[in-house]
C-alpha cells in the first residue's frame, strides 16, 4: 500500500522530466529566418534593416566619426580637426593611423556586417516560395546595389579586400583577400546585375530607396576606376538620358529634398529631425570641438563663388575665425527640407566630364565641368590642354563636393595625385593611398596578411 | 511531441503536487483546522516507565559569565515533553516524572543532561561549545547536514561575522572569509555588481562564470538585465543579493565541490551561494530590535599626479620634441588659451566627495513553543562621492513564519521578501577624467553657477551631471517550505516559491550636457526607458526518508524541480522636447519609439536525488544524482545527467585514537563528480530576425539576430577534491585542507570571429578543457578563552591555479593570439619592453622574430600571467565583558595590469602620474618612459602602442588591506528596554600595496574603485 505512493511518485517525477517541460514559446521580439521571407512585408523589414544600419552607423553616414565624410576630407585636405580625446579620427586626420586605429575598425566591422545583411536578404528572396517575383528582383537589387557600394569603399580605402557573397561562417572566416583589380571586375558584374533586377521608378517618391540609375552611376564611378573611359561615358549618359532627372539651377536647392537632381537620398528617422551631417559640422560662438574647413580650401574659392555663401559658414570668436561646413543647414525639430543627399546629378556631370577628356574629347567635356561652375556664378572656363582640364576638374570638384563621401580624395587617387598632399600634409607618404587593415582582424583571420605595406 | 502550453504545464506540476498530498492523506487524515488526527494506538510515542508522581521543576540557566540564556530548550529525555527558556533564563518544566533525565541545549554550547533526583529548583550553567563541531547544522540546499559528517566542501559565513557592516550588499562583508571564494567588487557606486569566483573561472565566457544563488530555496537569478547601464556599471552588473538587507541574513553557505554541487546539476558548475534569512526562534519571548546606523564613505586610494608646473613642463617639452613651434589651435593648454598658472587636483574635484551612508532597521521576533517569527523593515540611502544628489535607497521588508504540529509531524516554513531599491547616478563614470584632465583646465563653473564651456574650449566634466541613469527595483519572493512526517522515517515534503521582479530604468541625455556651442536645443534631448518583468516560480516536490538501524544511518531524498520563467520588456524612446522640464514625461517628447518590446521564457525541469549513508557515524558515503532539461539548447541536446559521489571517514573515532588527548577531531573526506553549466541565455538556438523598432521611410526593420548553430550543449565540469578536517585540544584549534581539481570541458562559449562572418562570434562548443586546482588551508584557533575574555581568530589562504589543459586546434583557431595550452586562460601575449634606448630614448622592444620590426602576432610573445598566486583573510574576534572587538586583513597576492596599460602617450593633452616624470633624457638616461610627444611623431605613437602592451604595463598588484574593524559595546539597561549596543565600523581603512594604479583591487579603468567607509551605530534591544 505505501508502496504505490512511493511509485507513483517516482512515476510522476519521471513524466516531469518529459520533453514538454521544457518546451517554450518563441520570443515575441524574433521571427524566424525562413519566415521572414515568406511575406513581402517581413522581407521589407529585413531590407529595411540594412537601409537603418547605413544611415545611422555606416561608412556612409556622413555626421558619424565612422563616415568617410569627415574622415576622408581630414585624412586629405578640406577639414582640420580640433578633436584631442578621440584618438581614432584623429590620428587618421594627422595621417597616422596604425593598424590598431579603432575608428578603421569600427568602419571595417560596420561594413561586413551589412555586407552580411545584405547577403542574407539576396539569399532568402533567392529562395523563397512565396514572395512574388518582382518583390524578389527588387530585394535582391537593392541589396546586391548597396553591397556593392559597401565593397567599392571598402576596396577603395583598404586596397585588397576580403570578398563573400555567402553566409557560410567557416567559410567566411577563413577568408583570403582578392586583388583589388578583382573586386572592381566582380562588381562590374554585381552591379550589372542590380540594374537587371532593379526598375527605374522610384519606389519612393522621395527617392529614398535607390533605383537602378544609382546603379548605373556606381558602375560609372568603377568604370573609371577601369580607366574604361568609353564605358563610363556610355553609363553616365544613360543616367543623363533618363527624363527622371535635371540639372538643378540653384545653388540653394542643392541640398533640399526635393530637387530631381538626386539619384539617393537617406531619410532621417523621424520628421523633423536633422540630416547627420547638420549637427555633426555645427558649431556657433566659440572655436570648433570637431572640424572647421581648412583654410586650404576655403582659399581655393573666389570671393564671388556663391557656393563660398551658401556652403560655408564663418564662425568667428575674439580675433580668430573659421569656416564650417553648412551645405546641410536645419538643426533637430526645424528640418522640414533636409535629407542626406547620396547621389546627385553633378557627380554624373564630372564623370562625363572626366571620361571625355581621358577620350580627348575636350571641347565636349568642357560644358559638363562648367555646368556647376556656371551655377556658382563663376565664369565658364574656356578651352584647355588635357592636363589642365584635369587639374581644373580637381579644383571643382574639390569645391563642388567638399566633405561629401570623400570624393576629394578618391579623386586624387584614381587621378594619381595624391603626392599633392604632402605640401599641407607632413606625414603624407605614398603608402597611406590605402589604410591598414584592423589588426584584430588579421589575428583573427591569419589568411587576411599580409598586412598592407608601409603598416 | 505535442507542446504544452505554460499554463497547461504548470497545472500539470500544481495538480501532481496535490495529488500527491492527496494520496497521502488517508494515512493521517487532516483536519480543516491542522491538528492531525491520529489513529487509536499511535499515542505509543510516549514510553511506559514514567509513572510515578509527576514534579514542577524551575531554576534559571546561564552561561558561564552568568548571563541568562533565554531560548535554551529543557526536554524530558525519550518524550517529546520539553519547555524553553524565558528572556531572563528561566523556566518552568510541568508533569517532570521523578528520575526522567533532563536535557538542557542551546545552539553554541555543550548540551547537559541532569538526572532528577528529587529537587524542583534547577539552576543550570552551560558551557559554551567553542566549536560546537557536532551541532552545528550546515545548510546543503536540500538537505542539511552536520558539520562534523558532511562530506561535500562547503564555506560557512554566520550572521555573527556579517551584523551592521556599513555595506548595502552582503557580498563586500564576506570578501576575504572564506577559502575559495574570490570576490571582486564591481564598482564604488552604490547598486553596483560584483565577480565573484568560487574556484576559479570555469568557463571562458565572464557571463559563463555567475554562480547561482538561491534565497530561502528559490533560485534567483544571477544578474538583472540593464540596459542603460554600460558607461556606470561595469559590464551592466548588478547584484541580486542588494534586494536582501545584510542585517536579516543569518548565514550564507557556498557550495564548492562536486559533492555538494552536483544535486544542483546543469547549475552548480560555478558553485552554489545559499542566503538563509534569519528567523523567529520558537519559545522566544517577543522581542523588538532597533538598529540604526550612519556612515560616511570616501575614495580609498588617490594617486599622485602631476601639478600645473609639472604638466606644462610635459607637454612644451613634448612639441620641442616633435618640432613643432607654433601650437595648434586646439592645445588650449599650452597655447595661451587657458590659465597657465591655475591648478586644480581634478581628483579632490570629482571625486573628493564624502559619501553618506543612513540605515535604520526594525525588526520584530517572537514565537511560542511551536510558531515563531520574525519581520523586519529597514530602509538605507546613501549618496556617492560625486554630487549629494544622487542617491541610492533601499527599502527591504521581510516577513518569515514558522510552525510545526504539536506531534512535530508537520513544519512549515513560509518567507516573505520585498525589496524596493531606487538608484540615482550619472550616466557616465567620471573617475577617468579625475585622473587625466589637465591641471589648468579651467573652472567648472562662471561665476552665475552656470557650467563653464571656455569658450568652448573645455569639455566640462560636470556636464555628465546632467546625464543621468536612475533605475527602480522592486523584488517579491515568497517561499513556502513544508515537510511533513507520512510514515516514521518518511518525510514527504514541498519547497515552492516565487520571484517577481518588477525593474525599471530611465536614462537622461538633454542637451544640457553638451557644450551649448554645438547648436544643440531641447529638440535633441532624449529620454530612454525601459521596464523589465520578471517572474518565475519553482515547485520542488521531494521524499525524503531517514533510518537508522543498529550502526547504519540511511537517508535517502528523491526529489523533482520545475521552475518557469518568464521575462516581459519594453523599452522606450523619447527624442525631442519642448523643454527638458518635461524630459521625464515622454508623452513630451516628439517621437517616441518602441526600442524593445520581448517575452521570453525559461523553463527547467528535473530530478535529483542523494543516499547518505553511514557506519557507525564515522564511513560516510554520500551520493547525489540529477538529470536536467533546459529549454536553453536545440530540441536534441536539452537534457543531461549529472551526479557526484562523496565520502567522508570520521578516523578520530576510531578505537586507536578515540582516547587521544590532543586529537579531538579528525575526518578524510573526499569527493568526485559531474556539474553542468546553461548560463548562455535564452533561445541562443534558434535561427531568427529580431525585430527593431528602428525604422527607415517609416518601416520598421528586422536585422539576422546571430549566427545559427542549433547544435550546442552543456558545459561540463567535473570536480575531484580530497580534504582533511583535524581538530585538536578539544577543537580549539582547528585545521581544515582541501586539495581541489575541476576540468571544464565542452566549453560553452561565443567563439570570436572575424567580421567577415558578419557577427563577432558564434556560440559554439569548443573542445577546449579548462583546469582550475587549488589548494584550500583554514584555521580556526581559539587562543583564549575565560570567563571575561575570548579570543577567536580564523585564517584561510587560497592557492589557485588556473590552466588550458588541452585546445585541439588552438593554433589555427581565432583564439591562436589569447590562450596557451599549458597556461591561465587570463594570460596576455605582451612585447617585451627592454627600456629606453641609450641614443634617443626611445622605447626599446625585443625583435623576437628578427625582421628589424615589432610586429603582432611575432613579437608579443611574452606570455604575462594576469593571476592570483593566494589570496585570503585573517578575522579575529575578540570578547572582553560586554565589549566586543574584531577586525579582517584580506590578502592578495597577485599580478595585474597597471596604469601603463591604460595610459594616454605622455606629453598630450591629458595628464599623469608623477611616475612619467622620470622621462629618458641625456641628463637620465635611465628614464624609464621615452621622450614626451604631442602625438606628431608617427613613430613614437606607435612604440607607445606597443608600450601599453608590453611588459611594462603588467605589475604587481599585491595587497593587504584592512577590510573591516568593528567595535562595540553591550549596555544592559533594564527589564523593558534589556539591552543598548552602541557600534563603530570601518571597512577599507588601510591598504598596502605597491601597485601602479588607483586600486589594486579594482583594475577596471574609467569607473570608480570601492571606497574607504566610517560608520556608527546603535542597536536597542527590547
Amino acid at each position: 500500500m505505501k508502496k504505490r505512493y512511493f511509485y507513483f511518485f517516482l512515476v510522476a517525477l519521471l513524466l516531469a522530466s518529459c520533453e514538454d517541460l521544457v518546451e517554450v514559446d518563441d520570443p515575441t521580439n524574433q521571427l524566424g529566418t525562413a519566415q521572414v521571407f515568406e511575406d513581402v512585408q517581413t522581407a521589407n523589414a529585413a531590407l529595411t534593416s540594412l537601409y537603418v544600419n547605413l544611415r545611422d552607423r555606416s561608412v556612409i553616414t556622413e555626421g558619424s566619426y565612422i563616415g568617410i565624410g569627415p574622415l576622408l576630407a581630414s585624412y586629405a585636405d578640406d577639414l582640420d580637426c580640433y578633436h584631442y580625446d578621440q584618438n581614432g579620427v584623429v590620428d587618421i586626420s594627422q595621417n597616422l593611423q596604425q593598424e590598431t586605429n579603432t575608428t578603421i575598425e569600427s568602419i571595417w566591422k560596420a561594413a561586413y556586417q551589412q555586407i552580411y545583411y545584405a547577403n542574407a536578404i539576396i539569399y532568402g528572396a533567392q529562395h523563397s516560395t512565396a514572395l512574388p517575383t518582382e518583390d524578389k528582383n527588387r530585394l535582391q537589387g537593392e541589396a546586391i546595389l548597396l553591397r556593392s557600394l559597401l565593397y567599392y569603399y571598402l576596396q577603395q580605402l583598404f586596397g585588397d579586400i576580403p570578398y563573400t557573397t555567402s553566409l557560410d561562417y567557416e567559410y567566411n572566416r577563413s577568408l583570403g583577400k582578392t586583388e583589388a583589380s578583382a573586386v572592381l571586375e566582380q562588381l562590374v558584374s554585381d552591379l550589372g546585375d542590380a540594374i537587371v533586377l532593379l526598375e527605374d521608378d522610384y519606389r519612393n517618391a522621395e527617392r529614398i530607396y535607390p533605383n537602378g540609375k544609382v546603379a548605373e552611376l556606381l558602375l560609372a564611378r568603377i568604370y573609371l576606376l577601369q580607366e574604361e573611359w568609353a564605358l563610363a561615358q556610355q553609363t553616365a549618359e544613360s543616367i543623363l538620358q533618363s527624363p527622371l532627372y535635371a540639372f538643378q539651377p540653384d545653388i540653394l536647392e542643392v541640398f533640399h529634398k526635393s530637387g530631381s537632381h538626386i539619384l539617393w537620398q537617406l531619410k532621417p528617422k523621424n520628421s523633423g529631425d536633422a540630416t547627420t551631417e547638420a549637427t555633426f559640422y555645427y558649431f556657433t560662438g566659440a572655436a570648433p570641438h570637431a572640424y572647421a574647413l581648412t583654410g586650404d580650401l576655403v582659399g581655393s574659392f573666389t570671393g564671388d563663388d556663391l557656393r563660398k555663401q551658401a556652403w560655408m559658414a564663418p564662425v568667428s570668436l575674439n580675433d580668430d575665425s573659421w569656416y564650417r561646413p553648412d551645405k546641410y543647414k536645419n538643426l533637430a525639430g526645424t528640418n522640414t527640407n533636409e535629407y542626406s543627399v547620396v547621389f546627385r546629378l553633378e557627380e554624373v556631370y564630372f564623370i562625363l566630364a572626366e571620361a571625355l577628356a581621358k577620350q580627348n574629347r575636350l571641347d565636349e567635356a568642357l560644358p559638363y565641368l562648367n555646368a556647376t561652375r556656371e551655377r556658382a556664378g563663376l565664369d565658364a572656363l574656356a578651352s584647355l590642354s588635357s592636363e589642365d582640364f584635369i587639374t581644373e576638374l580637381l579644383a571643382e570638384k574639390r569645391r563642388e563636393f567638399f566633405t561629401e563621401f570623400g570624393h576629394r580624395f578618391f579623386d586624387l587617387k584614381r587621378l594619381g595625385r595624391l603626392d599633392e598632399l604632402s605640401a599641407v600634409k607632413p606625414n603624407w607618404v605614398a603608402h597611406k593611398s590605402v589604410w591598414p587593415l584592423p589588426q584584430n582582424e588579421l589575428l583573427l583571420n591569419p589568411n587576411l596578411n599580409p598586412q598592407n605595406p608601409g603598416y | 511531441m505535442k507542446k504544452i502550453t505554460k499554463t497547461q504545464s504548470g497545472i500539470y506540476i500544481v495538480a501532481l503536487c496535490v495529488c500527491l498530498f492527496l494520496l497521502t492523506g488517508p494515512g493521517h487524515p487532516v483536519r480543516a483546522g491542522g491538528q492531525p488526527v491520529f489513529p487509536a494506538g499511535d499515542s505509543g510515542l510516549f514510553p511506559a516507565g514514567f509513572q510515578q508522581e509527576p514534579l514542577t521543576i524551575t531554576g534559571k540557566v546561564t552561561d558561564t559569565s552568568g548571563e541568562p540564556l533565554p531560548g535554551v530548550s529543557i526536554a524530558i529525555k525519550g518524550t517529546f515533553t520539553g519547555t524553553i527558556t524565558g528572556a531572563d533564563g528561566t523556566y518552568v518544566l510541568k508533569n517532570a516524572p521523578e528520575g526522567a533525565v533532563l536535557s538542557f541545549s542551546f545552539v553554541g554550547f555543550k548540551t547537559r543532561e541532569i538526572t532528577l533526583d528529587g529537587q524542583t529548583q534547577l539552576d543550570v550553567q552551560l558551557e559554551e561549545d567553542i566549536t560546537a563541531l557536532s551541532e552545528v547544522t550546515i545548510n546543503a540546499g536540500y538537505y542539511t547536514v552536520k558539520d562534523r559528517e558532511r562530506t561535500g566542501s562547503i564555506a560557512r559565513v554566520r550572521a555573527k561575522e556579517l551584523e551592521n557592516q556599513p555595506v548595502s550588499n552582503v557580498l563586500s562583508s564576506v570578501q576575504g572569509r572564506m577559502a575559495g571564494v574570490n570576490i571582486t567588487q564591481g564598482s564604488g557606486v552604490p547598486g553596483g555588481g560584483y565577480s565573484i569566483q568560487i574556484r576559479g573561472t570555469n568557463s571562458l565566457r565572464r557571463a559563463g562564470n555567475y554562480p547561482m544563488y538561491i534565497v530561502d530555496g528559490v533560485p534567483v537569478s544571477p544578474q538583472t538585465t540593464s540596459t542603460y547601464s554600460t558607461g556606470i556599471f561595469p559590464y551592466t552588473e548588478t547584484n541580486p543579493l542588494t534586494a536582501i538587507n545584510p542585517n536579516d541574513i543569518e548565514s550564507i553557505e557556498i557550495l564548492k565541490d562536486a559533492d555538494a554541487t552536483a544535486i544542483y546539476g546543469s547549475r552548480g558548475a560555478n558553485g552554489v551561494i545559499l542566503i538563509t534569512t534569519k528567523k523567529g526562534k520558537a519559545g522566544r519571548k517577543t522581542a523588538l530590535s532597533i538598529n540604526s546606523s550612519y556612515g560616511i564613505s570616501r575614495v580609498a586610494n588617490q594617486m599622485e599626479l602631476m601639478n600645473t608646473g609639472q604638466y606644462l613642463d610635459m607637454r612644451r617639452q613634448a612639441y620641442i620634441n616633435d618640432g613643432i613651434t607654433n601650437y595648434p589651435a586646439n592645445a588650449y593648454d599650452v597655447n595661451g588659451t587657458w590659465d597657465e598658472t591655475r591648478y586644480t587636483d581634478w581628483q579632490d574635484e570629482l571625486i573628493g566627495g564624502t559619501a553618506t551612508n543612513s540605515n535604520i532597521q526594525l525588526s520584530l521576533s517572537g514565537g511560542s513553543e511551536n510558531t515563531s517569527f520574525l519581520i523586519s523593515g529597514s530602509h538605507n540611502r546613501q549618496t556617492t562621492v560625486f554630487s549629494d544628489d544622487f542617491r541610492y535607497k533601499t527599502t527591504n521588508l521581510s516577513a518569515n513564519l514558522s510552525h510545526r504540529s504539536n506531534d512535530k509531524r508537520l513544519t512549515l516554513a513560509a518567507s516573505g521578501l520585498f525589496s524596493d531599491q531606487s538608484n540615482n547616478v550619472i550616466y557616465e563614470d567620471i573617475t577617468g577624467q579625475a585622473f587625466k584632465l589637465s591641471p589648468n583646465a579651467p573652472a567648472l563653473y562662471n561665476e552665475d553657477g552656470s557650467l563653464n564651456w571656455e569658450n568652448n574650449t573645455f569639455t566640462n566634466p560636470l556636464a555628465a551631471y546632467e546625464s543621468t541613469y536612475s533605475n527602480d527595483s522592486k523584488t517579491f519572493n515568497l517561499n513556502l517550505n513544508l515537510s511533513y512526517e507520512l510514515l516514521p522515517s518518511v518525510f514527504v515534503k514541498l519547497n515552492g516559491g516565487t520571484n517577481y521582479q518588477f525593474f525599471n530604468e530611465i536614462a537622461l541625455r538633454p542637451n544640457t550636457m553638451y557644450n551649448p556651442a554645438f547648436g544643440i536645443t531641447p529638440a535633441n534631448s532624449m529620454a530612454l526607458k525601459s521596464q523589465n518583468q520578471r517572474f518565475s516560480y519553482l515547485l520542488e516536490p521531494q521524499l525524503n526518508y531517514r533510518h537508522t538501524f543498529h550502526n547504519h544511518e540511511l537517508d535517502i531524498l528523491l526529489g523533482g524541480t520545475y521552475q518557469e520563467r518568464e521575462n516581459t520588456g519594453l523599452g522606450l524612446l523619447g527624442y525631442g522636447f519642448q523643454s527638458n522640464a518635461l524630459i521625464t514625461n515622454l508623452a513630451a517628447a516628439s517621437t517616441v519609439s518602441i526600442s524593445d518590446d520581448s517575452r521570453t521564457e525559461y523553463k527547467y525541469a528535473a530530478v535529483f536525488g542523494r543516499i547518505n549513508y553511514q557506519y557507525k557515524s564515522r564511513y560516510i558515503l554520500n551520493l547525489t544524482g540529477r538529470r536536467d532539461g533546459s529549454s536553453r539548447f536545440g530540441p536534441d541536446k536539452r537534457f543531461a545527467n549529472f551526479g557526484a559521489v562523496g565520502a567522508a571517514w570520521l578516523f578520530s573515532e576510531e578505537n586507536f585514537l578515540a582516547r587521544s588527548s590532543w586529537l579531538s577531531f579528525g575526518k578524510l573526506r573526499g569527493s568526485y563528480g559531474i556539474t553542468g553549466s546553461d548560463l548562455i541565455g535564452d533561445y541562443q538556438h534558434l535561427d531568427t530576425y529580431t525585430v527593431s523598432s528602428n525604422s527607415y521611410g517609416g518601416s520598421t526593420s528586422l536585422y539576422p539576430s546571430r549566427l545559427h548553430n542549433p547544435y550546442f550543449s552543456w558545459e561540463k565540469t567535473t570536480k575531484l577534491e580530497v580534504a582533511l578536517e583535524l581538530g585538536f585540544l578539544d577543537d580549539r584549534v582547528q585545521v581544515h585542507t582541501a586539495w581541489y581539481r575541476n576540468r571544464s570541458g565542452n566549453q560553452l562559449v561565443g567563439i570570436p570571429l572575424p567580421a567577415t562572418t558578419g557577427f563577432s562570434s558564434i556560440q559554439a562548443n569548443l573542445p577546449a578543457t579548462v583546469e582550475n586546482k587549488g589548494l584550500e588551508l583554514e584555521l580556526s584557533t581559539t587562543p583564549v578563552s575565560t570567563r571575561y575574555f575570548r579570543w577567536t581568530s580564523n585564517f584561510n589562504i587560497s592557492f589557485p591555479e588556473n590552466k588550458l589543459v588541452e585546445f585541439p586546434g588552438l593554433e589555427g583557431s581565432t583564439y591562436a593570439n589569447q590562450y596557451v595550452v599549458g597556461y591561465p586562460t587570463s594570460i596576455v601575449k605582451v612585447y617585451n619592453y627592454e627600456g629606453t634606448d641609450p641614443e634617443t630614448g626611445n622605447y626599446v622592444f625585443t625583435d623576437y622574430n628578427n625582421d628589424g620590426a615589432i610586429t603582432s602576432p611575432d613579437d608579443n610573445q611574452v606570455i604575462e600571467e594576469v593571476a592570483i598566486n593566494y589570496f585570503g583573510g585573517w578575522s579575529n574576534q575578540l570578547t572582553y565583558k560586554r565589549w566586543d572587538f574584531s577586525f579582517l586583513f584580506q590578502f592578495v597576492d597577485q599580478r595585474q595590469k597597471n596604469y601603463i596599460s591604460s595610459m594616454i602617450r605622455p606629453g598630450s593633452m591629458f595628464n599623469q602620474p608623477v611616475e612619467v616624470l622620470d622621462v629618458w633624457s641625456q641628463d637620465n638616461p635611465d628614464g624609464q618612459y621615452m621622450p614626451y610627444s604631442s602625438g606628431a611623431d608617427a613613430q613614437k605613437n606607435q612604440l607607445h602602442g606597443y608600450f601599453s602592451k608590453s611588459t611594462a604595463s603588467i605589475g604587481d598588484a599585491s595587497f593587504v588591506r584592512l577590510k573591516n574593524v568593528q567595535l562595540s559595546y553591550r549596555l544592559p539597561v533594564g527589564s523593558y528596554l534589556q539591552d543598548v549596543r552602541f557600534y563603530v565600523q570601518g571597512q577599507n581603512l588601510l591598504t598596502i600595496t605597491d601597485y601602479f594604479g588607483v586600486d589594486p583591487e579594482f583594475i577596471l579603468t574609467g569607473f570608480l574603485p570601492p571606497l574607504k567607509t566610517w560608520a556608527f551605530g546603535i542597536q536597542l534591544n527590547f
